[in-house]
This record gives C-alpha cells, sequence and structure tokens, in this order.
C-alpha cells in the first residue's frame, strides 16, 4: 500500500501510536482529530489507524444487521470506503464513532434493501426448482456456530428474526450498549420512537429466546 | 390493575431506560405483583444474554481481509475530481442532471440576452450608410423647401420668445409647454401672420 505520508506526518503518527500505547485516555479525542486531518491530506496509514480503532464495532454491528458474514465483511469495506471519501464533510466537534455508526446502518440498509430484491428472486428460483435449494439468507451464520454458549446463540438465532427496524434499535442501544439519545440521533428517530422499538424487541426476544429453550428440551 | 400495560415499562426498566415518574410506577407494581416481577427476571437473563454477543470474537484475520480490502480500494482509486467538475461529472444522477439543466439553462438566457442587446445587422447597415450630401446649388424646388423649413423655424423661435416673456411676467418661474395655452399659441401665430415678411 503505497501512502502519502510526510516524514512529518509519520512523525506525528508515531506521536499518535506512543500516546495510545501508553493509554492515554485524555488524548484520544485530540489524536482522533489528527489522525483525521492526516488522512484528509491523503496518509492511507493514518486512515488505516482510524480503520483500526473502529472495524471491530462496524463487523460487529454490520454482522448483527446483515446476518450474513460476507455481507457484514462487504459492508464494512463500503463503510470504510464512504468514511474516507466524506471525511472532509465530518464536523470534528461532533462524535466520530456515531458518524461511523450512522454510515453503516446506512450502508447495511442499502444492502437490506439489494438483498431482499435479490430474495425475492432466489425464492422464485427456489419454488421453480421444485423447492430443492435453501434461499441464500437462511444459511447459518459461521459465526453463530462458533459462539462460546448456546445461550449466544440462541440469542443471536431470535435477534434475526426482528424487523429491521427494531432490529437496529436493539442492536445499538444493547449490543453497542450506546445510550437512547445517541442511537436516535444515528437512527435519525425520536428517543420515544427508539424506546418503543427497544421495549417492544425486548419483549419478542424474552418471548423467542423462551421458546427456543423449550423446543431444545 | 392490568399487568400487560407493564410490559413495555418493564422491557424499559430492566435497563434504566425509564424517566424517575414511570420508574416509580413499575417499581411500586413489581412490589406487588409476582407476574411482573417473574417477567423483569426473565427479561433481565434475557439481556445479559444479549450483551454476551457484544463479546464474540471476530477473528483478526476477518478484520485485517476487511482493512487490506478498503486500502487497495483507495489506493487504486482515481484522483479526486475538483469540486464543481465533480458535481457536473461525478456526483449523483440527479445532481448531475440538475447541474447539467442549469449549464444549458445559464447558456440559453445568456445567448437570449446577447442577442436582445446587440445591434442588429440591419442597424448596422443604417449606421455605416454615409449621410445624404445635399447639391452644393439647389434646385428651385429644394430652395423652396428650404424657405419653408426657415418659416417654420422662425414660428418655433417666436413662440420661444413668447414662453419667455410669460416667464418674466410669471416672477422668473419656469413657465413648462403645458402652461402655455393653445389660445396663446393661436394668438401668438396670428400674430406672426400678421407682422410684415421682413425675409423677402
Amino acid at each position: 500500500v503505497t501512502t502519502e505520508t510526510g516524514a512529518a506526518g509519520a512523525a506525528e503518527l508515531g506521536l499518535i501510536l506512543m500516546s495510545r500505547a501508553a493509554g492515554d485516555a485524555n488524548t484520544a479525542d485530540a489524536d482522533l482529530v489528527r489522525l483525521i486531518k492526516l488522512s484528509r491530506a491523503g496518509d492511507l496509514t493514518a486512515f488505516e489507524q482510524i480503520m483500526r480503532l473502529h472495524d471491530r464495532r462496524v463487523f460487529r454491528t454490520a454482522l448483527r444487521l446483515l446476518r450474513r458474514i460476507e455481507d457484514a465483511e462487504d459492508a464494512s469495506q463500503e463503510v470504510f470506503l464512504r468514511v474516507h471519501k466524506h471525511l472532509d464533510r465530518f464536523n470534528e466537534a461532533g462524535q466520530f464513532s456515531a458518524w461511523v455508526y450512522r454510515i453503516t446502518v446506512n450502508v447495511c440498509r442499502d444492502i437490506n434493501r439489494k438483498r431482499s430484491k435479490g430474495l425475492a428472486l432466489s425464492l422464485d428460483a427456489f419454488f421453480a426448482d421444485g423447492g430443492s435449494s435453501e434461499p441464500a439468507s437462511q444459511q447459518p451464520d459461521p459465526l453463530d456456530q462458533a459462539s462460546q454458549t448456546e445461550d449466544v446463540r440462541l440469542a443471536a438465532v431470535a435477534l434475526r428474526r426482528l424487523p429491521e427496524k427494531e432490529r437496529a434499535a436493539v442492536v445499538l442501544r444493547d449490543i453497542e450498549g450506546l445510550s437512547t439519545s445517541e442511537v436516535a440521533g444515528i437512527l435519525g428517530s425520536s428517543e420515544t420512537t427508539v424506546r418503543s422499538q427497544v421495549s417492544r424487541a425486548r419483549l419478542k426476544l424474552k418471548k423467542w429466546r423462551d421458546e427456543l429453550n423449550r423446543s431444545r428440551t | 390493575v392490568n399487568c400487560q400495560r407493564f410490559d413495555g415499562w418493564t422491557a424499559l426498566w430492566v435497563e434504566g431506560d425509564l424517566d424517575v415518574r414511570k420508574q416509580a410506577l413499575v417499581e411500586e407494581h413489581l412490589a406487588s405483583c409476582a407476574r411482573c416481577t417473574e417477567l423483569a427476571g426473565q427479561l433481565r437473563a434475557s439481556q445479559q444474554t444479549l450483551r454476551a454477543l457484544r463479546q464474540e470474537i471476530v477473528e483478526p484475520g476477518q478484520l485485517e481481509a476487511i482493512r487490506a480490502g478498503v486500502l487497495r480500494g483507495l489506493s487504486t482509486q482515481e484522483p479526486v475530481r475538483r469540486q464543481w467538475l465533480g458535481w457536473v461529472f461525478g456526483g449523483r444522477r440527479a445532481w448531475r442532471y440538475a447541474s447539467l439543466a442549469t449549464l444549458f439553462a445559464l447558456a440559453t438566457g445568456s445567448a437570449v440576452w446577447w442577442m436582445s442587446v446587440a445591434p442588429s445587422p440591419r442597424q448596422e447597415i443604417v449606421r455605416e450608410t454615409p449621410s445624404v450630401v445635399l447639391p452644393l446649388a439647389p434646385s428651385d424646388s429644394v430652395a423652396q423647401a428650404l424657405s419653408g423649413v426657415e418659416g417654420v423655424a422662425e414660428r418655433a423661435k417666436d413662440v420661444s420668445s413668447l414662453a419667455r416673456g410669460a416667464q418674466r411676467e410669471s416672477g422668473g418661474l419656469p413657465v413648462r409647454q403645458a402652461d402655455v395655452s393653445d389660445s396663446t399659441i393661436a394668438a401668438a401665430a396670428d400674430e406672426i401672420d400678421e407682422e410684415p415678411d421682413t425675409h423677402d
């Protein structure tokens, strides 16, 4: 990977990495702002550093919203490409991670829309084929199979059954641990709406979890 | 009390998502309702499992592959177009069409304006046509016409002097053309007609 980092930029990046390694939380935001400035100037090493700070969250969110590991990988790449493209628009005073989450939700929404069209086609093919092939979206998630406990796997399965908006609200609020106001900002809805979606989703998840537990025993 | 009314609030209460007033109502209800207390316990367990999804192990190789893919994409990207060119040629389809329509409208408007302001070829020809050169020795008809013109000029001069006289009478106030009534002009014309012709 080629970078356009100058000597001064490399030295600055080195200082940023050192302060991060030292665990200085107070300078974390300032470091991020510096990384953003370097990335805007074309420094791909700085942008890689930004990705390292956010890729786990982006991938995890995309996986829970899209349910398929390949889609989550594609979505994560698209998210970072969009982040890089629109870095100029980002308001440094705002929260960068919330902005990245918003892009993630939008990308996943786009992919879900495209996939729902594709799913309609694959269902047509499924019935034309006499029902011998399984629609792609019904294939098990490899990450779910590798989950640490059966309970977690059941929670992941139950999560898939939620409607898109409720799933997005509960993923951001309960799995990512964001506040209700942050979730409302990311989803572009009111806090009341988010609370209502989260409440319904929690009751459904509890109900489905009970059903899955009963069928297991 | 209808317990199902409290289900939604209880689902929010387990994670501290209720305001103080509703929180107090739920707690008061839970203190006296075994069914809702059980529901709250089940919701807490469900939420704990859900939170465990956050601790899921993501393969480092997967994240590396994602980062490498992004960096590959960025390093092979075309250089960023200049902002305004990007709007016209590289933006979203709607923006592109809007930009092109605006450019077209501007070009058409400019052309129409230029055509209305710039002199037409006919005007140019008239402007370049040389003025008529009168003969040095006028013929009889031309001389007659010229004397007629001189007569009109003399009358105009007399009307003008009449107006100046009226201005003097009015104490220096300017006299507009409208202030000189038709009858005054007619009287002046009659006076002029009665005067002996001194031109001959």
